[in-house]
């Protein structure tokens, strides 16, 4: 008995070890290491920032911990390219959420309103894209929005249009290329929270007297919110940092901090830089997600 | 119809309703008025139908044939957000992202009710089913009796010409389940609006109703008031899930005097005349167990009718019934039900004991064979 409580407190500690080390090695000292390196003085060298340990003189890295400096965060403060490439982020992010949302919901309740057999199939349909390159899918966007590409060809031949419209390389292609890349990613958790929902209480709501739309309004909408607020976390924080997309779609307008990072990285080699940059957006990211996560231990119901 | 002619007949009305799924006949062709006022129970095991002709009265599943009509007004094709009929549901189907106050209220708000109203309509419903004070707590909070209230007083709420019921009790334990039986008997009382309740519990159905509906694969067999069904059931099917019955072979013998005789195979019986078998005719002579006495074998004279000679085979002591097994001379086994309401006489039956088993004229049941 006791050995066997023994036993399952070490397996129990085996099973949590796992996915703490995981986050270390991969999260916690890649962090580390960006953020050691946002403190450091830019230099003309290999690496090209001034290093604080040196394998040669280990004894030397308390000397000079004195190095450490905010003068990458103090620059960032200085250059209104940072500025413009935050607030154009988050609102290109933004605006790609909720068009993402918008039109994945209604896939997500048609999926879970379908009859059983069919959902998983639709699911996979769904999700069917991701089985090719997200770079040859996002290139295939170039053929169909550029001025005499197939989408322009098409509307100009039918007479729709005389002018091609100007979408590729503009703010307008890089958010469709971000609401189409994410889709998926909006879909899935809409289709969990939607499926979970006892169909009893839609029965129970429309023998109170409510008619489809004031169901949908009262009832599915407010116990889906869960599944939107995951959705709208799982597309709008990696759109902010997205890179592919507007370096493929974009045009010289689009200014999003992914490119001004790669810019300060590999062209400007200006690496502490860059890597407050990084600091700083994944510091506005937790932000709004810390907040949603204190929200979600509040409405938790309290057994 | 004018709605003077539709007001005078029976608030539910079914006319041949049929409703398939699949290659499943769920509802076969069912004929049925409910008057106005009526608290009435559809009874019978999972998948006899009785839950799908509930749903089909509110308005969840529309009939492959057949007419529903409602207050007079022909209501099969009308969304169940138009009818005058709410229901509770078996799971309760609380809305967990609501007060109890908004659950109650939802009905109102759907019928632009204004806000002081509902409020005052609220406070009438917790005060109804006694849930004072706990306006303000979500779904999640309560206990599962809570619940069953707040379901209750949801549906009450819009004051609906009826209400269904689906399984009210199940999901509540059992000595809460019998106070809360008296309970919506009462509420429904004192309402009179009219309840249609479905369960599979008979004695549920008997304690709630004041007529009630046997069903098996999607046919009535049986409409009457509880003790109708119970004492005079028309087939061997309804007489056993009413409740435990014995069943002896028999044959009608002839009829004399308003008695009938009959000869079964523990022995001569005879009951109450029952002229719709003529003689000679095979039935199945039916006797509940509770309307069998044991007595000590030296009174059994030994050709009376209603009198069998027999060994005690098994008993089991419930409290407050004993229950006696016996195997008669004849060899078919009966069982009989003693109330134990006397302490001494509750064990004084041993096993092995040679008894008689004596039951009176009405007692007796003939059912077809």
């Amino acid at each position: 008995m006791r050995r066997g409580q023994g036993v399952r407190r070490v397996g129990r500690g085996l099973v949590l070890a796992l996915p703490f080390t995981w986050l270390i090695l991969f999260y916690l000292v890649p962090f580390a290491l960006v953020a050691k390196v946002s403190l450091s003085q830019s230099v003309l060298a290999q690496p090209p920032y001034r290093p604080l340990f040196d394998w040669h003189d280990p004894a030397g890295f308390i000397s000079k911990l004195h190095q450490l400096t905010l003068d990458a965060y103090v620059g960032l403060t200085q250059d209104s390219l940072y500025l413009q490439s935050y607030v154009n982020s988050l609102l290109i992010a933004a605006l790609s959420t909720l068009l993402t949302l918008l039109i994945a919901y209604p896939f997500a309740l048609a999926i879970a309103r379908s009859p059983r057999r069919w959902r998983i199939p639709l699911l996979l349909l769904a999700i069917a894209p991701f089985w090719t390159s997200f770079l040859i899918r996002v290139y295939a966007w170039i053929l169909l929005l550029k001025d005499e590409g197939l989408i322009n060809n098409a509307l100009i031949a039918l007479g729709i249009l005389h002018e091609p419209l100007h979408i590729f390389a503009t703010n307008t292609a890089v958010v469709i290329g971000i609401v189409y890349s994410y889709l998926p990613f909006m879909i899935l958790p809409l289709y969990v929270a939607l499926d979970r929902q006892d169909k009893a209480l839609l029965e129970a709501a429309a023998d109170l007297g409510a008619p489809p739309l004031s169901v949908f309004r009262r009832v599915t909408l407010p116990l889906s919110l869960p599944g939107v607020i995951a959705g709208c976390l799982m597309v709008f924080i990696p759109a902010v940092g997205e890179f592919v997309v507007p370096d493929l779609l974009g045009g010289s307008e689009t200014l999003m901090i992914g490119s001004t990072l790669w810019n300060d990285f590999f062209a400007n080699r200006d690496w502490p830089t860059a890597s407050a940059a990084a600091i700083v957006l994944l510091v506005l990211l937790i932000g709004p997600l810390a907040v949603y996560e204190h929200h979600q231990m509040q409405s938790e119901p309290r057994r | 119809m004018g709605p003077a002619e539709a007001d005078a007949g029976p608030i539910v009305r079914i006319e041949g309703l049929c409703k398939s799924f699949g290659a499943v006949r769920a509802v076969d062709d069912l004929s049925l008025a409910i008057e106005q006022g009526e608290f009435f129970a559809l009874l019978g095991p999972s998948g006899c139908g009785k839950t799908s002709l509930l749903r089909m009265i509110a308005g969840f599943d529309t009939p492959d044939q057949g007419r529903i009509f409602i207050g007079g007004k022909d209501m099969t094709e009308v969304p169940p957000h138009r009818r005058p009929v709410n229901m509770m549901f078996q799971s309760y189907a609380l809305f967990p992202h609501m007060t109890v106050a908004q659950n109650i209220g939802f009905g109102l708000v759907q019928q632009r009710m204004s806000k002081p109203d509902i409020a005052v309509r609220v406070g009438e419903m917790l005060r109804l089913v006694q849930l004072e004070g706990l306006e303000r707590r979500r779904p999640d909070q309560l206990s599962g009796g809570q619940k069953q209230r707040v379901a209750l007083a949801r549906a009450l709420a819009r004051r609906p010409s009826i209400l269904l019921l689906d399984e009210p009790m199940a999901a509540l334990d059992k000595n809460l389940r019998e106070e809360t039986q008296m309970e919506l008997a009462a509420l429904q009382r004192r309402l009179k609006t009219t309840f249609i309740v479905v369960t599979h519990d008979q004695r549920e159905a008997m304690v709630l109703s004041q007529r009630m509906a046997i069903m098996r694969d999607g046919r009535f067999e049986q409409i009457g008031t509880p003790a109708d069904i119970y004492e005079r059931p028309t087939n061997r099917y309804v007489a056993e899930f009413m409740g435990d019955i014995n069943l002896l072979k028999g044959r009608v013998l002839g009829h004399e005097n308003g008695t009938s005789k009959i000869a079964t195979e523990a022995g001569p019986a005879s009951v109450a005349a029952s002229r719709d078998y003529a003689a000679g005719t095979e039935i199945l002579f039916a006797l509940r167990p509770e309307r069998i006495r044991v007595n000590p074998a030296r009174s059994a004279a030994s050709n009376d009718p209603n009198v069998f000679a027999g060994r005690i085979s098994g008993r089991s002591y419930r409290g407050e019934t004993t229950l006696f097994e016996i195997e008669l001379a004849s060899g078919t086994n009966i069982r009989s039900l003693r109330q134990n309401d006397d302490q001494r006489t509750a064990n004084d039956v041993d096993l092995g004991a040679e008894v008689s088993v004596q039951f009176s004229a009405d007692a007796g049941i003939v059912l077809p064979l």
